[in-house]
């Protein structure tokens, strides 16, 4: 979802989980753990080289991939309330293709049936003006601009060659 | 033309879809090609706004501008949507997929205790 205050663009998602807000919260910012699962499948490894999570605190982690490529990413702690908010600046470092583009990245506990609610946004600040009043949709409307892209190019254009880099994290 | 890093240029399709004005613009052209006006006509919006909109678009490199004597006709150009749409596809499944194991880890860290 997007921010009004800063009308950025870019991604959520949420997840409950069976355990309370302390622990979760702990699980983000305890190195011991987040090695345990801060990575997108178990075949890629993780390793806590710097983790700071105060305001103005940095982390640095290092992922590894299964081919041998190691690729890390940086970042600052802005906002840390245990158990409620986390949030952070995200920059890859390379070989990543997108290596040197600052994000933020927002995390959300949420006491919710006897559980906790985890919600991310992840985003990319949009840079110049625009101060727009804001739908909140962009979800919803850039799934309905793919589907036209889509069936006007027949999918050309979604070549297998350009999705390689969207298993980068994942393979 | 200046010469965008990958960076500069995600920043710019991500400011350029960042208005709701806009997004409508894209999914308009994803149709088929038009002129500034055509474009313009559905939103109440002043000329100068809908130049500004298409201005944007452009910079983004998203649409082109093809001139004819006077008629400006405009496209879609889709590859760098697909980037930034792929920046989105990409950062999910990272966060999904982690999500996935941190549900296992807390089962694991609660069994423990």
């Amino acid at each position: 979802m997007s921010d009004p205050a800063t009308d950025a663009f870019g991604l959520s998602c949420s997840r409950w989980f069976d355990a309370p807000a302390t622990l979760v919260f702990r699980a983000f910012t305890e190195p011991a753990l987040l090695e345990r699962w801060f990575c997108p499948s178990p075949d890629v490894g993780v390793r806590v080289v710097v983790c700071e999570p105060r305001p103005k605190g940095r982390y640095r982690f290092v992922f590894s991939f299964p081919d041998g490529r190691t690729v890390p990413v940086v970042g600052e702690y802005h906002t840390v309330i245990p158990a409620t908010r986390l949030a952070f600046t995200w920059t890859w470092e390379p070989p990543d293709p997108w290596a040197g583009t600052e994000t933020f990245v927002t995390v959300d506990f949420v006491e919710r049936n006897g559980g906790t609610e985890v919600h991310i946004r992840h985003e990319r600040f949009a840079t110049i003006e625009m101060k727009a009043p804001h739908d909140g949709g962009w979800r919803g409307t850039l799934q309905a601009l793919e589907e036209e892209l889509r069936r006007h190019h027949d999918g050309r254009e979604l070549d297998p060659g350009r999705r390689g880099n969207v298993d980068d994290l994942t393979t | 033309m200046a010469i965008h890093s990958p960076a500069t240029r995600l920043d710019q399709v991500f400011h350029a879809l960042s208005d709701p004005t806009r997004r409508a613009m894209l999914a308009r052209l994803a149709t088929s090609h038009c002129t500034a006006g055509e474009l313009g006509a559905p939103f109440r919006i002043s000329q100068p706004s809908v130049s500004k909109h298409i201005r944007v678009l452009e910079r983004a490199g998203v649409v082109r501008r093809s001139v004819k004597g006077r008629h400006h006709t405009l496209r879609l150009v889709p590859a760098p949507l697909r980037d930034a749409e792929m920046w989105i596809t990409r950062h999910r499944q990272f966060w999904e997929g982690s999500l996935g194991q941190l549900d296992r880890v807390l089962a694991e860290l609660q069994r423990d205790e």
